[in-house]
């Protein structure tokens, strides 16, 4: 009985995730896996600069910490990415508000970058499509429960 | 009628004015005003010239004919501004009166800037910022008023209105005129604009019944942002309230507008040189949440947000929490009967207070019950029936005579168009006979041609005579079923004439209100603090800095208005199409290429894919 109990429980609990939420999650993802990936390359670079093996480097002093910060702060802002990503995958409840936050950052970042004459496209194009696909509506009725009902497994089985 | 039975029935039903806490003026007899007053003349370019020294003015002054030519602006001047001593001295006395009495006090509560979103503050910082340009009353002329008008109430303590009786189209109509000394909604509660005297009215329409006697109908009260239909109540509306048969009035704190259910109303202005850009979000606003198709009964209610950008909002303070005026009550009126109409109304078309130039004229003072401010003839005096929509609606003695005949018109027009439908169809039918005729014949192609021809046109004339006369009768059914409600006197519901209503704003949360108060007062001087900074500094890329700016004071705002979801949501779709429209713009032909190969690939399985098959 308490098994049975136990079982209808987890399948009442059971939410589909729709196919846009899915692809949100995935270009969240692909986002923080570049930026932890452009940030470890930075610090890697700067790290070897700075090391001993060639302790004046290439690259100034000044230069080469910028470049060490920089790849600290990208880490940083892919592991939000990251975070961002998986939670918004299991539904919790600030992900929406969290994902549009750091979208906003890094579109503002990518455009005074294209202002600057540096243009990150990539990061351009990844950044506008999560916008796109976290503002549609089934992805926001899945991320903010409480302005819409969602639609779960139990629901639909009831049906 | 007579004076005396006037009188009486204006006494019968008298209005009961409802006051907000802080009001300092209240109707009054026009002679004790004029008595304090002097009166002026303006002639282009010529200095103001007095005719009239204070204190020696009465109203049969007002009637003497003068000449100064056509554009001349006579005026009166209630009061002069007090100087630096009288002004401390009186702002001490009114500190220590409301220390001792806290009751008399106003409090504006929520700040009406925390109301309303950005744009409406900057307009309305440049709104402010214009007072100092054009003409307004000196801001302590309203403490001069306030004295003298407490004085001339020491001296002999009234409250008065202006009646006026009118008979038209079986309708009477009782009319009352109330005259302020001074309106102090800017100085004193933070509203529009302040100007010496103030008239406002309330008009109250009765009709007899069959064998019995008048009785009210409809209940009108003057709005300037309302007009026809939206102005009257029925009697038995519930949003009227009533005491003992007298109609109760909530008075707007120091602008006297006339409200029917107490509270705090949010009022718009309009800058001149923003009225284009009001009518194109007007109907950008139509065209995105077109109005609803019912009546204001099924209406949604006016919310904040549907206000207009471009327009400037302030808070009307109709909150009843004050003196009450009106019969039953410790202050009672004084009647005074406008019959026949005194030369004072009739030949003064001037103002009744200073006239100050202000080209928004939202300062200059009102002219008399009669006029408006240029000297055209007010409607409300001259036409009260279509002031309020009341001249397409029957008095109730009248309704039932009007809708036989109503009914008989439209059974005759019936009879006639069926009488013109069976002939017409003959002759069709005729036509139709001779086209048959023809139509196998090859030498009669030109015959045939022209009976075709004739044969439409009198069909679609046929059709549209079928669909009037199917009008026509729905028409007489509705007449008739009116008829028969009329007959068991059921009434419609009495808000049926209603597009529009002025509600009163719903009540914010108290617990950010303070916050949000002093942000709502602050955000502007600091976005324009910002943007002296970032010119002083030279700063460069300074648009993106200002951007940033204004960014952040938003997200300030959303987090105070706990809209921070939405606004984050807007900031990164706003953002996003930035980038898309660079990147389109960039890579354009890029794209278009990309599409082309794949449409192209796409039609090439699908044309191998049908081969194959």
């Amino acid at each position: 009985m308490a098994g049975e109990k136990k079982r209808r429980s987890r399948r009442t609990s059971r939410v589909v995730n729709p196919r846009s939420l899915k692809v949100a999650g995935l270009i969240i993802a692909v986002q923080a896996l570049l930026k932890v990936g452009v940030g470890s390359y930075n610090i890697v670079t700067s790290g070897r600069a700075l090391g001993g093996l060639d302790p004046l480097g290439d690259l100034p002093m000044p230069t080469l910490t910028r470049v060490f910060i920089l790849g600290v702060i990208n880490i940083l802002i892919g592991l939000v990415f990251f975070w961002v990503a998986v939670a918004a995958l299991r539904r919790r409840p600030r992900a929406w508000v969290l994902g549009m936050s750091a979208q906003s950052v890094a579109l503002v970042v990518s455009l005074v970058s294209y202002l600057r004459g540096n243009p990150d496209y990539l990061t351009m194009v990844l950044g506008a499509a999560a916008v796109f696909y976290l503002n549609l509506r089934e992805v926001r009725q899945a991320l903010m429960p409480a302005e819409v009902p969602t639609v779960e497994m139990a629901d639909v089985e009831a049906a | 009628m007579n004076a005396a039975e006037k009188l009486a029935l204006l006494r019968r039903y008298e209005p009961i004015l409802r006051f907000t806490r802080g009001e300092s003026f209240f109707p009054c007899a026009v002679d004790r005003y004029v008595a304090e007053c002097g009166l002026y003349v303006q002639v282009p370019r010529r200095p103001v010239e007095n005719l009239v020294t204070e204190g020696k003015l009465t109203l049969a002054d007002l009637d003497e004919a003068r000449d100064h030519g056509p554009r001349a602006v006579y005026f009166l001047k209630f009061i002069d501004p007090l100087n630096l001593a009288e002004m401390a001295r009186y702002r001490l006395q009114q500190g220590i009166e409301d220390l001792r009495d806290r009751a008399r006090r106003f409090s504006a509560g929520r700040a009406r800037l925390a109301r309303v979103g950005y744009s409406s503050r900057i307009l309305d910082a440049i709104y402010t910022l214009t007072l100092l340009l054009r003409g307004r009353v000196p801001g302590d002329t309203a403490a001069a008023a306030a004295l003298t008008y407490a004085k001339m109430q020491r001296v002999q303590e009234g409250y008065a209105y202006y009646g006026r009786v009118i008979e038209d189209a079986g309708w009477t109509i009782l009319q009352y005129w109330f005259f302020y000394p001074y309106n102090n909604w800017r100085s004193g509660f933070h509203g529009v604009n302040d100007h010496e005297a103030d008239w406002e009215m309330v008009t109250i329409y009765l009709a007899a019944e069959r064998g019995r006697s008048l009785a009210p109908r409809w209940v009108a009260y003057a709005s300037h942002d309302f007009s026809g239909d939206d102005l009257r109540r029925r009697w038995d509306d519930a949003e009227l309230e009533k005491v003992d048969g007298h109609p109760v009035i909530y008075v707007g704190a120091g602008s006297h507008a006339s409200y029917f259910v107490p509270g705090e109303y949010l009022t718009e202005i309009e800058l001149p040189f923003m009225a284009p850009l009001v009518r194109v979000q007007e109907s950008l606003q139509r065209f995105m949440a077109p109005p609803a198709s019912g009546h204001a009964e099924t209406a949604e209610p006016e919310l904040p947000a549907v206000l207009n950008l471009m327009r400037i909002p302030f808070v009307d303070y109709a909150r009843g929490d004050g003196v009450s005026l009106g019969p039953g009550l410790e202050k009672v009126w004084q009647a005074v009967l406008l019959d026949p109409v005194p030369a004072w109304v009739e030949r003064y078309r001037g103002l009744w207070g200073l006239f100050v130039r202000d080209p928004v004229a939202g300062e200059d003072a009102p002219s008399g019950p009669m006029y408006n401010r240029d000297g055209s003839v007010r409607r409300a005096w001259a036409d009260p029936l279509g002031w309020a929509g009341l001249d397409k609606v029957l008095p109730p003695t009248r309704l039932t005579p009007a809708l036989r005949d109503e009914i008989r018109a439209s059974s005759d027009t019936c009879r006639r168009m069926t009488r013109e439908i069976v002939s017409k169809r003959r002759a069709l039918q005729h036509l139709g006979l001779r086209l048959a005729a023809v139509e196998p014949i090859p030498f009669l192609t030109k015959e045939r041609e022209k009976l075709r021809k004739e044969a439409r046109a009198r069909s679609r004339e046929l059709s549209t005579l079928q669909v009037a006369l199917a009008r026509q009768r729905d028409t007489g059914e509705a007449l008739r079923a009116m008829a028969e409600r009329v007959r068991q006197g059921r009434m419609e519901s009495p808000r049926t004439h209603l597009t529009r209503t002025h509600r009163p704003m719903p009540s914010m949360p108290r617990s950010m209100s303070v916050l949000a108060d002093a942000w709502s007062s602050i955000s502007i001087s600091f976005m324009l603090l910002g943007l002296a900074a970032l010119l002083i500094a030279h700063a460069s890329y300074w648009v993106l800095w200002l951007v940033a700016i204004v960014v952040t004071l938003g997200l300030v705002e959303a987090g105070l208005r706990r809209q921070f979801q939405r606004y984050i949501g807007s900031l990164a779709m706003g953002l996003a199409v930035v980038t898309t429209l660079l990147l389109v713009g960039r890579f354009y032909t890029q794209i278009i290429a990309g599409v082309a190969i794949a449409a192209a690939l796409y039609l090439m399985w699908e044309y191998v894919r049908e081969l194959a098959s």
